[in-house]
C-alpha cells in the first residue's frame, strides 16, 4: 500500500489532519479577536503585532501538520478523541453565540458555568443519538463528572462555602470512575471535605469561605 | 578570610533555637504547600505574614524563605507522583519524573530530586555568600534586548522538550506564545483577546493553564480505561536510586547546578529558563536521548538541581540590590517593610545579621529538607497505592481550592476546567503540552522585553544584533539561530528520507 | 402597588436586620479586599492598618488580595459585596481617583458606590533619575528633558500604574511628550534605572527611598508640601519651582454603599485609633508614608478627596492616555 503513488491522495493520519485544522481554527479566532488592535506603531511593535505574528505562524504550522497528515501514514483518531473534538467545538460554538446574545448582568462565572453545563447536557442528548460513537459514551461520562464537579465548585464556593461545596463536588467527581459505590463516595467526600476545611482556612489561613454566606 | 568570618557570624545568628525552629517550620509548611497542587508559596506567604509581625525581622525572613525553597522541593513531589506541576520549573520535572513513577520508580525519582536539590542548594548558597556583589553586576549588564534574546534562545531549546514530532512541538510553542498575549497590553492598556471578561484582563494565570493541561487532562486520559486501575502500572521497585541511577544522575546534577546558579541571578525569567535549559542540555549530551520523555533519570536530576540552584541564587538581586526578582520575593520585601526594613543596596552592610543569618539558614533549611524528604519518599510512594478512583477526586478538589486561592477568583477555576478539556484534546491528537507551557511563560517576558528594546532603540530592529550596543543579545541571537538549524535539520532530513522510502 | 408594598416591607426588614446587625458588629472576621498583589505598598499599608483595626474591633481582619486590571477587579467585588460591614476594601488613588479615566467599562462608580470610611496613609511621589544623568536638581532636569524630549526615556510600571499616571501629569505640566517604556511592575523598572538603561521614573517613595539613600539612583524632587523625614535631602517640588505638582498615592478604607451608619462609624473609629496610635504611625511613617490626623481620616475628608482626585485625573487621562 505505501508504495502506491496514488495512496497519497487519501487521508492517512486523521489525527494530524484534525489537530492541524484545530490549530488553524484557533489562530483564525485569535486574528478575529485582535482585528481592532493596531498591527504596528512608530517603533514597529504595537499591541496587535505579537498576537498577529504568533497567529500567522500557527496557521502556517497548522497547515504543515494537516498536510503532513495527508501525506504520511500516522495514527488514527480513537472514539473518545472524536467525542472531545465534538465537545470542544460544540462548547466553543455555544459559548460564543450565547456570549454575543446574553452579554447581560449575569456574573461572568455564572454565565460561563451555565454555558459549559448546557454544552455538556446537550452532549448527553447527542450521545444517545444513533450513529454517535458508542464507546465515547464512557469518556463523556467521566468528562461530564470531572468538568461538572469543577464547574460546580467554581460556581458554589463563594456562595455556599467550602464545607457545603466540597461534599457534592467530590461525590460528583467520583462518578467519573466506572462502578459507583454510594457509601464509599459519601464517606470519602465527607472525610476529604473535613480535611480540607481544616487545612486551608485554618492551618494555612487562606481567605476561603468555609460556611454559606447568605 | 572575610567570607569565613561572615559565614560564622551568619551561623551564629541562624542556629539560635528559635531561628532553627522557624527554619524548620518554614521548610515543613513549604513542603506541604508545595505538595498540595495549585496552592503556591505566594498565597501562603501572604497569609502567614501576620504571624511574622511578632517575630524579629531575621526570624521572619528565615521562615518565609524556608517556605519558598520548601515549596520548590514539595512541588517536584506532586509533579513526579501525579503529573501536576505547580509552577513553571516543575513542568520539566513532570515529563520524565511522572514516567518514572508510572514504571514503579517513583522512589528513585523523588530521592534523586531531593539529593540533587540539596547539592544544588548548597552550591547556590555558597555562591550567593561568596560572589553576591560581582554576580549582581552580571545581572545588571542584561538589558531588555539581551533578555529578549535570552528568551528566544529559551524558545529554541523548548523544541527539545518534545519527544514526538518536531513540527508539532513548534506549533505548540506558538500556541503557548499566542496564549501568553491574552490580557491587557502593558504599554497601551488595550484589552487583547479577553472577550470582555474582566478576570482575563491580567492574562491567563500560569497555574490554571498548567493544572488544566497537565492535571485535569491526565485524569481524563487515565479514566478512559473501562477498568478501574491504579496509577502505577508496575510493581514499585526500590525506594532509593540504584548505583546505576546515581552514576547516570551525578553528572546531570553537577551540570544542572552550574546552569541553574548562573541563570537564577537574572531577575524575571532566569529561574524559569534554568530547569528546562538543564533538560535540553542533558538530552543533547545523553548517549540515549531517545529515553528522554520515557523516564530518564538524568531528565529529573538535571532540571531539579538547576531549579533549586536558581531558587537560591535568585535571592542575589534581592539581597544585594533590594530588588525583588519575582512575586515571592516581592512579598518578602513587603515583609521586610512591615518590619521597618526597606531593602536597598545597603542591606548587606546595614543589616549584616539579617543578610548572613539568612544565608546561613538557607543552607540549614536545605539540609533539613533533604532530611525531611528522604524518609517521606516511602510515604509518598505508598500514596500511589491509594486506589485511583479515590485519588483523582481528591486531586480535583485540591486543585480547585488551590487555583481558587491564587486570586480568590472562581473564574480561574472555570478556566482550569476549560484548559483540562483542551489539554485532553491535545493529548488525543498527539500534541505535547510541555513546550506550550514553557513558551507561555517565556512569551510574556519576551514580548515585554522586545517592546522595551524597540522603544529604547526607537524602532530599530537591528538593535538585537548590534555588537557595539548589545553584545550579549547579538551572541545569544546567533547561538539561537545555530541551534534552531541544528534542531530542524535532522527532522527535515528524516522527512526527505521518508519521502524517498515511499 | 404590590411591588411598592413588597419594596416597603423589604426596606423595613432590611433596616431592622441592619440595626440588629450593627449592635453585635463585628461578630465574625472582617474581610479587607486589597486590589493589588501581596507585598506591594498598598498591601503593606493595609496589613499594618488592618492589624491595629482588628485589635480595636476585637475580630480579625483578613486581607484578601484580589489583583487585576489596575485594582478595579478587587474594587468591583467590594462594591458588589453585601453592605454589612464584613467586606471592606483598601481603595487607592488609582482605583478611586484615576481608574474612571482609564477604564471606560469599569464595574463601579468611585464616588457613588461606596461609603467612605477614611484615609489610611499616602505615599508621596518622588521623581528619580539614573545616577549619571547630567542634571543636578529638578530645574536642570526640566530643562534637560525639554531639550532632549526625543531621546530621553521615562520608565513606568505599565499602563495605568501609579508611576505611569503621575508621570503623565508631570509631562503635562512640563509640556513634554517623551518616550515611555512600560515594565511589568516597579521592581524591573527600578532595576533598569539603576543600571542606567532608562533615564527617570516617577514612583512612590517606599519603592525608591532605600535606593536613593544607597546612592544607586538620584532623587530630584518629592511631590509633597514639606520634605519627607525618610529622605531629608530630597527637595520638594515647591522648592524646585513646580508647586502645582503635589501627588501622593493615597490609600483609604471604603465600605460598600448602604453599609449602616453605625457600622461605618465603628469602622472609622477603629481606623482613627489606628492612624493616631504612635506605634502604627511610626510603622507607616517608616515607609515614607504621610499619615492623616483624626480629622484627615474622617469619611467627609475622604469623600472630598475622592471627588477632587476624580476631577484632577479623569479629564487628564481621558485626554492623554488612549484606552
Amino acid at each position: 500500500m505505501p508504495n502506491s503513488p496514488f495512496r497519497a491522495q487519501s487521508a492517512r493520519s486523521p489525527q494530524d489532519i484534525i489537530g492541524g485544522l484545530a490549530l488553524v481554527a484557533i489562530a483564525v479566532l485569535a486574528l478575529y479577536l485582535v482585528k481592532d488592535l493596531p498591527a504596528s506603531s512608530r517603533v514597529g511593535f504595537a499591541s496587535g503585532t505579537a498576537p498577529r505574528l504568533f497567529a500567522y505562524a500557527l496557521i502556517a504550522l497548522g497547515a504543515i501538520v494537516t498536510l503532513g497528515g495527508w501525506l504520511k501514514e500516522g495514527p488514527g483518531v480513537d472514539r473518545p478523541a472524536i467525542g472531545t473534538a465534538i465537545l470542544a467545538a460544540f462548547a466553543g460554538a455555544v459559548s460564543l453565540v450565547a456570549f454575543i446574545l446574553i452579554k447581560t448582568s449575569l456574573g461572568t462565572v455564572a454565565m460561563v458555568a451555565i454555558l459549559i453545563a448546557l454544552a455538556l447536557v446537550s452532549l448527553v442528548v447527542l450521545a444517545r443519538i444513533d450513529g454517535f460513537p458508542n464507546d465515547s459514551r464512557f469518556a463523556l461520562r467521566s468528562m461530564i463528572a470531572i468538568l461538572g464537579s469543577v464547574l460546580f465548585f467554581a460556581f458554589a464556593i463563594r456562595i455556599l462555602g467550602l464545607a457545603v461545596t466540597g461534599i457534592p463536588m467530590v461525590m460528583l467527581a467520583t462518578a467519573a470512575a466506572p462502578g459507583y459505590r454510594w457509601k464509599e463516595a459519601i464517606a470519602f467526600a465527607i472525610g476529604i471535605t473535613i480535611f480540607c476545611g481544616l487545612l486551608f482556612p485554618f492551618a494555612l489561613g487562606q481567605p476561603i469561605p468555609l460556611w454559606p454566606t447568605f | 578570610m572575610e567570607l569565613v568570618s561572615n559565614l560564622a557570624h551568619g551561623f551564629a545568628v541562624a542556629v539560635t533555637p528559635m531561628n532553627i525552629l522557624l527554619c524548620l517550620i518554614g521548610a515543613l509548611v513549604g513542603t506541604l504547600i508545595g505538595v498540595l497542587p495549585g496552592i503556591g508559596p505566594i498565597a501562603t506567604i501572604a497569609m502567614l505574614l501576620p504571624i511574622t509581625y511578632k517575630l524579629d525581622p531575621t526570624g521572619a525572613l528565615i521562615m518565609l524563605s524556608g517556605i519558598y525553597y520548601g515549596a520548590q522541593y514539595g512541588g517536584s513531589t506532586t509533579a513526579i507522583l501525579v503529573n501536576l506541576p505547580g509552577e513553571s520549573s516543575s513542568v520539566v520535572t513532570a515529563i520524565d519524573g511522572h514516567q518514572m513513577a508510572k514504571q514503579g520508580r517513583a522512589g528513585a525519582a523523588l530521592a534523586i530530586a531531593a539529593i540533587g536539590s540539596f547539592i544544588a542548594g548548597t552550591f547556590g548558597t555558597i555562591l550567593l555568600a561568596a560572589l553576591g556583589k560581582p554576580l549582581t553586576q552580571v545581572a545588571q549588564a542584561f538589558g531588555p534586548a539581551d533578555y529578549c534574546a535570552l528568551m528566544v534562545l529559551g524558545l529554541v531549546c523548548a523544541v527539545v522538550l518534545a519527544s514526538g514530532s518536531v513540527i508539532k512541538a513548534i506549533a505548540m510553542i506558538f500556541l503557548g506564545l499566542l496564549l501568553s498575549t491574552v490580557g491587557t497590553d502593558l504599554e497601551t492598556g488595550e484589552q487583547r483577546m479577553t472577550l470582555g471578561f474582566l478576570p482575563l484582563a491580567d492574562g491567563i494565570e500560569f497555574v490554571t493553564l498548567a493544572m488544566g493541561m497537565f492535571g485535569f487532562a491526565e485524569i481524563l486520559k487515565n479514566l478512559e480505561q473501562e477498568e478501574s486501575r491504579d496509577l502505577v502500572d508496575q510493581k514499585v521497585t526500590n525506594l532509593m536510586p540504584t548505583k546505576e541511577d546515581m552514576k547516570e544522575a551525578a553528572p546531570a546534577i553537577a551540570r544542572g547546578t552550574l546552569l541553574g546558579s548562573v541563570l537564577g541571578i537574572l531577575p524575571g525569567g532566569g529561574a524559569v529558563l534554568a530547569a528546562f535549559g538543564a533538560y535540553t542540555l542533558e538530552k543533547k549530551l545523553s548517549k540515549t536521548p531517545e529515553k528522554f520523555g520515557k523516564g530518564a533519570i538524568a531528565g529529573v536530576a538535571g532540571p531539579e538541581s538547576a531549579n533549586n540552584a536558581a531558587a537560591q541564587t535568585s535571592f542575589i538581586p534581592l539581597l544585594t540590590l533590594g530588588i525583588p526578582p519575582n512575586a515571592v520575593m516581592a512579598i518578602m520585601v513587603g515583609a521586610m517593610t512591615i518590619h521597618g526594613i526597606v531593602p536597598g543596596p545597603q542591606i548587606m552592610t546595614k543589616q549584616p545579621d539579617l543578610f548572613w543569618g539568612l544565608v546561613a539558614s538557607m543552607w540549614l533549611g536545605n539540609a533539613m529538607l533533604v532530611i525531611i524528604n528522604l524518609p517521606l519518599v516511602g510515604l509518598w510512594v505508598r500514596l500511589l497505592r491509594v486506589p485511583y478512583r479515590m485519588l483523582f477526586p481528591a486531586i480535583l478538589f485540591f486543585c480547585a481550592i488551590g487555583v481558587y486561592s491564587i486570586n480568590n477568583q472562581p473564574f480561574d477555576v472555570v478556566l482550569t476546567a476549560f484548559f483540562g478539556l483542551a489539554g485532553y484534546f491535545l493529548l488525543k491528537f498527539g500534541f505535547e503540552p510541555a513546550p506550550m507551557l514553557v513558551a507561555f511563560v517565556l512569551g510574556k517576558i519576551m514580548e515585554e522585553k522586545l517592546r522595551q528594546a524597540m522603544l529604547l532603540s526607537r524602532g530599530d530592529a537591528w538593535t538585537f544584533l548590534d555588537f557595539s550596543k548589545h553584545p550579549i543579545s547579538a551572541v545569544l541571537m546567533i547561538v539561537s539561530t545555530i541551534l534552531l538549524v541544528m534542531a530542524l535539520l535532522p527532522s527535515i532530513r528524516k522527512k526527505r528520507d521518508e519521502v524517498f522510502v515511499e | 402597588m404590590k411591588t411598592m408594598k413588597k419594596f416597603a416591607l423589604g426596606a423595613v426588614l432590611a433596616l431592622s436586620a441592619n440595626a440588629a446587625l450593627a449592635q453585635g458588629y463585628p461578630a465574625r472576621p472582617i474581610t479587607m479586599i486589597v486590589p493589588f498583589a501581596a507585598g506591594g505598598p498598598t498591601d503593606v499599608i493595609a496589613r499594618i492598618v488592618g492589624e491595629s483595626m482588628s485589635k480595636t474591633l476585637g475580630q480579625p481582619i483578613i486581607i484578601e488580595n484580589v489583583a487585576g486590571a489596575g485594582g478595579t477587579t478587587g474594587i468591583t467585588r467590594a462594591a458588589k459585596a453585601a453592605a454589612d460591614g464584613y467586606t471592606i476594601a483598601m481603595g487607592h488613588m488609582g482605583t478611586h481617583g484615576a481608574a474612571a479615566g482609564l477604564y471606560p467599562n469599569m464595574g463601579y462608580n468611585p464616588q457613588t458606590d461606596f461609603a467612605p470610611i477614611g484615609l489610611a496613609a499616602g505615599t508621596p511621589i518622588v521623581i528619580v533619575t539614573r545616577k549619571d544623568l547630567p542634571v543636578k536638581d529638578f530645574k536642570e532636569f526640566a530643562a534637560y528633558a525639554k531639550a532632549n524630549e526625543k531621546t530621553i526615556n521615562n520608565a513606568n510600571a505599565g499602563n495605568g500604574s501609579v508611576s505611569h499616571i503621575t508621570c503623565v501629569l508631570l509631562h503635562d505640566m512640563l509640556k513634554i511628550d517623551p518616550n515611555a517604556i512600560p515594565y511589568r511592575g516597579t521592581g524591573p523598572a527600578v532595576a533598569d534605572l539603576i543600571s542606567g538603561k532608562v533615564d527617570y521614573i516617577c514612583d512612590q517613595i517606599v519603592s525608591v527611598s532605600a535606593q536613593i539613600s544607597g546612592g544607586t539612583i538620584k532623587g530630584l524632587a518629592i511631590a509633597t508640601p514639606s520634605r519627607s523625614p525618610s529622605l531629608p535631602n530630597v527637595p520638594t517640588t515647591t522648592e524646585s519651582g513646580l508647586p502645582g505638582y503635589q501627588v501622593s498615592a493615597w490609600n483609604a478604607v471604603f465600605a460598600p454603599k448602604g453599609t449602616p451608619a453605625d457600622i461605618t462609624k465603628k469602622l472609622n473609629d477603629a481606623l482613627v485609633t489606628a492612624v493616631t496610635d504612635p506605634a502604627t504611625r511610626k510603622k507607616l511613617e517608616g515607609l515614607g508614608g504621610v499619615v492623616p490626623d483624626a480629622k484627615g481620616a474622617s469619611p467627609e475628608a475622604l469623600a472630598a478627596l475622592v471627588k477632587s482626585e476624580n476631577e484632577r485625573w479623569v479629564p487628564l487621562l481621558k485626554a492623554k492616555v488612549k484606552p
